[in-house]
């Protein structure tokens, strides 16, 4: 692992930074990006740092550009990144679906602010959930992760660059503006301990590669573009060797394995973390900013003696069913705060419409406190 | 108002945009805008891009007397399409008395205009859309706190361009009259005289217009506040900002800065700048200052042959 920064050390960074060193530290050596609040840092500190390490940093005419190009990076064999905000997340859509089509792994993070349209810039929001994983047309298959706290966008971007290398595909890196602007002191996980994953490339001859072949994972090994092997990339649905086709059997197993290269890594890829949760009755289920306010509130209940936990949805999608699964079934009530109208909230409920599962939505441009979520777990 | 360039007395006393605005202090793109409007009168109506200027209007506050509409970055010059095209309907059915049109100004800042709105603006020229293209020019993405854009100069040093801008500034003007549109040209808030001759030329001229104006910016060029009129004068002076008008298939220098060696150096001109600091100290660089002083002396040259 190749860090910007020394380990075991402690930094005061800015959650924005220490998505950067999550990337540079998990590979990452191309940066395309176009300024928007309140991003613009990650571009900003890229600019200073990817040189240094040999990589190229690129400021983009727009967002369509920033994700063409590091598509075209990635495919060229180097790990990938472009940040962005809600209005340039909205004008990567068409690339994204591409980078699915494609199997293109590449890290898209958007610092999340209040929408729609341009709303509020220096506001924070989780609202593109459902469009981070339905911003794109037609059914794909799509990785969406969430950060709460600058320790976590550097654990995080890592993960996130490691699964997208892993399984082909895109990964979309939600941070919001509380997350992307806070400044807290972070120590640097040692090397040994962070792993880092690099695509798996094909081990045989050039004339019998074919880049879309399925296998036992659903992820065919990736050549590197000019590494001696033929690699045709369309958007276009293609067959095994990336040649445009349309037969009904071909598209039904092209869409039948991008499913299932994401369902059978799903122990791999459903990341979520825990708080207080063995002997726990009451469940807060969220993500992100928002997070932070859990744990503060799951303490103040059980200091007045309610058996809270706090379950933090690391990956939102694919949807961690599973743990959430669990955790109904032990809870006699879960609530799920998010600073939206009600979006992962509907993705709870799909895996149990059973259980008690309340709400609580905040779409002012402001946190939802501790008091709130607290309130709301004392009358359940 | 006649369409003939009127005489700097007849400034109209009042003043189209209300004082008191949330942009920085000394900002050149307001000075610019200002005059701008006052000569075109009330009746405007601005389609903005996301820029600077899209914090003129923050509630619950405007100060702008007609109508404005705030598009996305990229999509300023379609807004205006639409419009303009929505203004003539209603012209045509009578439902807006003549005397009640407006001039559709799309306003943005050199970030889109150079970048991702030239596609919507090359559409709107394609079309022949009677509308005002105001761009005011801070060489950056001064909105988002100064990261490079196409019109960044050679040497500039933005937020991602920290040891100064290799590439080298895009030529709007250029790529507006290589569309051979119904007029273009570069203004300087600081130079209001030559400003209101360009306006009252356009304002009696239908079609795709552009106005492209030298709007020095304290807070990202690093000066002071107090010096925007100096550094906007300085850059026509020493040649860097060349004021020309395209009307008729024609191009005219409007302001020929003085003969090299008799004209301020560029160098005067940077140094004013903390974007430039660096070709200063810790060490001077000749190479980079030289270049910058080269292609403007190489321009003036051109432009003097070919009369």
């Amino acid at each position: 692992m190749d860090n910007s920064l020394d380990v075991n050390k402690k930094y005061l960074l800015q959650g924005n930074q220490a998505i950067v060193e999550g990337a540079l530290a998990a590979g990452c050596r191309f940066y395309a990006g176009y300024p928007i609040t309140p991003s613009s840092e990650i571009a900003e500190e890229m600019s200073l740092k990817l040189p240094r390490l040999g990589g190229t940093f690129i400021q983009m005419e727009d967002e369509l550009a920033a994700m063409g190009a590091i598509i075209g990076a990635s495919l060229a064999g180097v790990k990938s990144l472009t940040a962005t905000s809600g209005p340039g997340f909205s004008l990567m859509q068409e690339n994204l679906g591409f980078a699915c089509m494609t199997e293109v792994p590449v890290v898209v993070v958007n610092v999340m602010r209040g929408g729609p349209s341009t709303g509020m810039p220096t506001s924070p929001a989780q609202a593109d959930v459902m469009q981070a994983r339905w911003g794109t047309h037609g059914d794909h298959a799509v990785i969406v992760m969430a950060v709460s706290s600058v320790s976590d966008a550097y654990e995080i971007t890592i993960h996130a660059f490691n699964l997208s290398e892993k399984y082909r595909v895109p990964v979309i890196l939600l941070a919001d503006e509380i997350v992307g602007h806070t400044r807290e002191a972070i120590t640097l996980p040692p090397n040994k301990k962070m792993e880092v994953f690099n695509r798996i490339t094909p081990s045989v001859p050039p004339e019998w590669y074919e880049p879309y072949e399925d296998n036992s994972r659903g992820v065919p090994p990736m050549a590197a573009m000019g590494s001696g092997y033929r690699h045709h990339v369309t958007g276009l649905m293609h067959d095994s060797k990336g040649y445009p086709c349309f037969r009904p059997d071909v598209v039904k197993a092209f869409h039948k394995r991008m499913y299932r290269k994401l369902a059978g890594g799903a122990g791999d890829i459903q990341m979520t973390k825990s708080y207080m949760l063995d002997d726990a009755e009451v469940a807060v289920i969220t993500f992100g900013a928002v997070s932070r306010s859990a744990v503060r509130a799951v303490k103040m209940a059980r200091e007045q003696g309610i058996k809270a936990g706090f379950l933090q949805l690391v990956t939102l999608f694919p949807f961690p069913k599973t743990v959430v699964d669990s955790l109904l079934r032990q809870c006699r009530a879960a609530l799920v705060p998010e600073m939206n109208m009600g979006q992962i909230v509907r993705e709870v409920r799909a895996v149990n419409n059973q259980a008690v599962i309340k709400q609580l939505n905040r779409f002012d441009g402001l946190m939802i406190t501790p008091n709130q979520i607290f309130e709301k777990l004392m009358n359940m | 108002m006649s369409s003939a360039p009127q005489k700097p007395s007849s400034q109209p006393l009042g003043h189209q945009l209300a004082a008191g605005t949330s942009t920085c202090a000394g900002c050149g793109a307001l000075q610019g805008i200002r005059l701008v409007h006052d000569i075109l009168d009330s009746k405007v109506f601005f389609v903005n891009a996301a820029g600077c200027m899209t914090l003129l209007s923050i509630y619950p506050f405007t100060p702008f007397a007609g109508a404005w509409l705030y598009t996305s970055m990229a999509s300023a010059a379609a807004g205006g399409q639409g419009v303009r095209d929505a203004l003539d309907i209603m012209l045509a059915g009578k439902r807006l008395p003549p005397q009640e049109d407006m001039q559709v100004v799309v306003l943005s800042g050199d970030g889109s205009a150079g970048g991702m709105g030239l596609s919507a603006t090359s559409g709107a020229m394609d079309r022949n859309l009677d509308f005002i293209y105001l761009c005011y020019d801070n060489e950056g993405y001064g909105n988002t706190g100064y990261q490079l854009s196409a019109a960044t100069p050679h040497g500039a040093r933005t937020t991602t361009s920290t040891s100064g801008n290799p590439g080298y500034k895009k030529e709007l003007f250029d790529i507006w009259t290589a569309h051979k549109p119904a007029y273009a040209a570069t203004i300087c808030g600081a130079e209001p005289g030559d400003l209101r001759k360009k306006v009252e030329t356009l304002k009696g001229i239908k079609g795709p217009r552009l106005l492209l104006a030298l709007s020095p910016c304290p807070t990202a060029w690093h000066f002071e506040p107090a010096d925007t009129i100096t550094l906007g004068k300085l850059a026509v002076a020493c040649g860097l900002w060349p004021l020309k008008e395209y009307k008729e298939g024609r191009l005219v220098h409007t302001k020929v800065p003085k003969k090299t060696g008799r004209r301020p150096q560029v160098e005067e001109y940077l140094r004013l700048q903390g974007r430039y600091r660096h070709l200063f100290a810790p060490r001077r660089n000749d190479r980079v200052i030289s270049e910058i002083q080269n292609r403007v002396d190489r321009y003036w040259e051109k432009v003097t042959d070919e009369g």
